[in-house]
């Protein structure tokens, strides 16, 4: 049986690692083998399921440092350890390693490969924050390339699967704000354009719908028009509290604004024609992921 | 140091933080307030075009004019890294060889520092250069961040490891440590692979070289408290609290850079009384006041009020949530990182005019 590869991509804050951690979560907890692989330390990536605990035994976390990888292939390919000591002692092996664009990706789906047979039904990936998604996907494309060998019949293999939606499927983890639509949308086209098979488009910290209807709106208007509408409201309120009502409104407001931003920016989303989910801003709170994840599990209406 | 002082007395003033937190945004109000007294360059080193958004300009590998005394300059550094191959290279030939190589082709993209590396020297050029009094550097996101000031660290340790001599000489690289290295390295790549790598490195022979001097200088200068101002760039959120911490203990621990003041951008400051949301939430008289009242001060009708009403306090109640986790990780920030705070509110809307970039100064230097 092989393990179905869900890799999550996205900009460095915006809940990306959360969004593959409740993704992970929800399936083991429905029944799925599940291993959730994350770049960086394993109490971080540990920390990740903190507040959803007890977490299933279908659960596993792993932890993956790539330049122990390639470190460790190196050994393999010396077969002595003397000589592999010399090598990867040696300067130049550390400003060639890293001089060598795409080694560490290809390391970390060389691993992710690996896993595919072992015993999983899925592998959860939260892809490192690189600048572009899909020059870490096409990093074995690319490197495949320069290789020669095994290597290289690994990195066409990783290839093949990365792009085939029956073993793979990406998900695309972004917020309602300009940059990281704007960036979704050409993260979405380079995909498509590359083949990799394009699942799902999750958009986190959604605001609540407010000031949605347009009377409601306009009432909100009048009173950002007239100080007086403000100053009559407030001696209307002043007899049982007594509020600043500026501040009020310039916090109103600000929500009201950032909705309707978030309302613009779900056209081009939509467009891209992949499944839409609207995530909406979670608290730090116990069952964060279980939260997240069944909004996740929704499709945004139109 | 506070940041108005920086900007009064240094020569560079860096922002760095982890991604979405607004640094550019920051960088650039930051550049509006210095340009009142000196004469300024905000240089962006990111991939996204931020600044050129926030500036309303379109920005290229020169420097471009924003207003009297202020320039802006997005660093393209793919373009950059281009530009000093011509200047480096022998021959109109061997660039073109390395400019087909497939080394090169994903260099710029992969190759993890070779932004901070043309970057470095940009910014070396232009502090060299003298044009402006201050220079202002808004650095690539996260973990780049680090790579940025870690760069100069990263070359010294390269020239001293004389491995650049070595791929200076391909054929001297190849016999290294009885040519097992290289036997190793050319079992899983082609060696016509590691030629093209070879002949980039020793084209670049002169510009290492070169490279070395820069490198000594702006690792005094950005050592050097009197002339480098560092500040770190968040929101108050959790997450990005604990990855402000952690870039900041990097920067402080491994780089030995001093950190001087925190930016907290986008905050939601607490609102007062909002006891009054709970009393206009519950039936009663209290409520239908305030309904009454509402539609007597903007003339809506019974149903346009109550829609209103209903959505001020959901906002009201969504801020308040916002602004209480804010708090809160402002109290773990300030906890763990002891330097001056510069607290800028969150504005309604995005901030990509220069009338809200002033507005935003305005909080900066407050």
């Amino acid at each position: 049986m092989t393990a179905r590869l869900s890799i999550f991509t996205g900009k460095g804050g915006v809940g990306r690692s959360t969004a593959a951690a409740a993704f992970a979560l929800d399936r083991a907890r429905a029944g799925e083998r599940v291993r959730f692989i994350a770049m960086g330390a394993l109490a971080d990536a540990r920390l990740r399921f903190a507040k959803d605990a007890p977490l299933p035994p279908t659960l596993e976390i792993e932890a993956v440092d790539p330049r122990a990888i390639v470190d460790d292939f190196v050994r393999g390919l010396l077969r002595l350890g003397p000589v592999a000591d010399v090598v990867l002692r040696h300067p130049a092996y550390e400003s060639l390693v890293e001089i060598v664009p795409g080694l560490d990706e290809i390391a970390l789906f060389s691993r992710v490969q690996d896993l595919r047979e072992a015993g999983y039904d899925r592998l959860v990936l939260d892809a490192p924050a690189t600048g572009h998604g899909v020059h870490f996907l096409e990093a074995p494309e690319r490197t495949t390339a320069i290789l020669v060998g095994k290597l290289k019949e690994r990195s066409e293999e990783v290839q093949r699967a990365l792009e085939d939606a029956k073993q793979t499927e990406i998900v695309i983890v972004t917020l309602p704000e300009e940059t990281p639509v704007r960036e979704t949308v050409e993260l979405a086209a380079a995909l498509r354009a590359h083949g990799f098979p394009l699942d799902n488009v999750v958009v986190n910290r959604w605001l609540p719908a407010v000031f949605d209807a347009p009377e409601s709106a306009a009432v909100l208007a009048r009173f950002g028009e007239s100080s007086e509408a403000r100053r009559s409201l407030e001696r209307a309120i002043a007899q049982r509290t007594r509020i600043d009502v500026d501040e009020w409104f310039g916090a109103i407001h600000l929500v009201a604004r950032a909705r309707e931003e978030n309302v613009q920016h779900l056209a081009p989303l939509r467009a891209i024609g992949a499944k839409l989910s609207l995530v909406p801003y979670l608290h730090d709170e116990d069952g964060k992921l279980a939260a997240f994840a069944r909004a996740m599990r929704e499709e945004a209406t139109a | 140091m506070k940041l108005e002082d920086q900007l009064k007395t240094r020569k560079l003033v860096v922002f760095f933080g982890a991604g979405g937190v607004g640094k550019t945004t920051i960088a650039a109000s930051a550049g509006l307030e210095a340009a009142r007294r000196r004469k300024t360059l905000v240089l962006t080193i990111d991939p996204a075009r931020r600044l050129a958004d926030a500036l309303g300009v379109t920005v290229g590998s020169k420097p471009v004019r924003v207003r009297e005394n202020l320039d802006a300059m997005m660093l393209d550094t793919k373009l950059a890294l281009d530009e000093l191959v011509e200047r480096y290279a022998p021959s109109p030939a061997t660039v073109k060889r390395i400019m087909a190589s497939r080394f090169y082709a994903q260099l710029s993209d992969a190759f993890a520092g070779s932004e901070e590396f043309v970057a470095m020297g940009v910014l070396h050029d232009l502090y060299v250069d003298g044009r402006y009094d201050l220079i202002i550097v808004d650095t690539p996101p996260s973990k780049h961040a680090v790579d940025f000031l870690e760069v100069n660290d990263k070359l010294i340790r390269v020239f001293e490891s004389g491995v650049v001599k070595y791929l200076f000489k391909p054929t001297r690289f190849l016999r290294m440590g009885g040519g097992r290295l290289a036997g190793a390295f050319a079992r899983w790549t082609s060696a016509e692979y590691l030629e093209e790598v070879a002949e980039f490195m020793s084209t670049f022979d002169k510009m290492f070289m070169d490279m070395e001097g820069r490198v000594r200088t702006m690792e005094k200068l950005l050592a050097d408290r009197s002339r480098t101002g560092l500040n770190v760039v968040t929101v108050a959120e959790r997450e990005s609290v604990e990855q402000t911490l952690a870039l900041t203990r990097e920067i402080t621990e491994k780089l030995s850079l001093a950190v001087e003041t925190c930016v907290v951008n986008r905050y939601y400051p607490r609102l007062k009384g909002m006891e009054a949301t709970t009393q206009l939430e519950a039936p009663g008289a209290f409520r239908e006041g305030g309904l009454r009242m509402i539609q007597e001060a903007t003339g809506a009708d019974p149903l346009a009020a109550r829609a209103f009403l209903d959505d001020a306090l959901r906002s009201a109640r969504f801020y308040e949530h916002l602004a209480r986790e804010n708090e809160r990780a402002i109290e773990i920030l300030r906890a763990r990182l002891a330097v001056d705070y510069h607290m800028v509110p969150a504005l309604p809307g995005s901030v990509h005019s220069l009338e809200a970039l002033d507005r935003l100064r305005k909080s900066l230097v407050a």
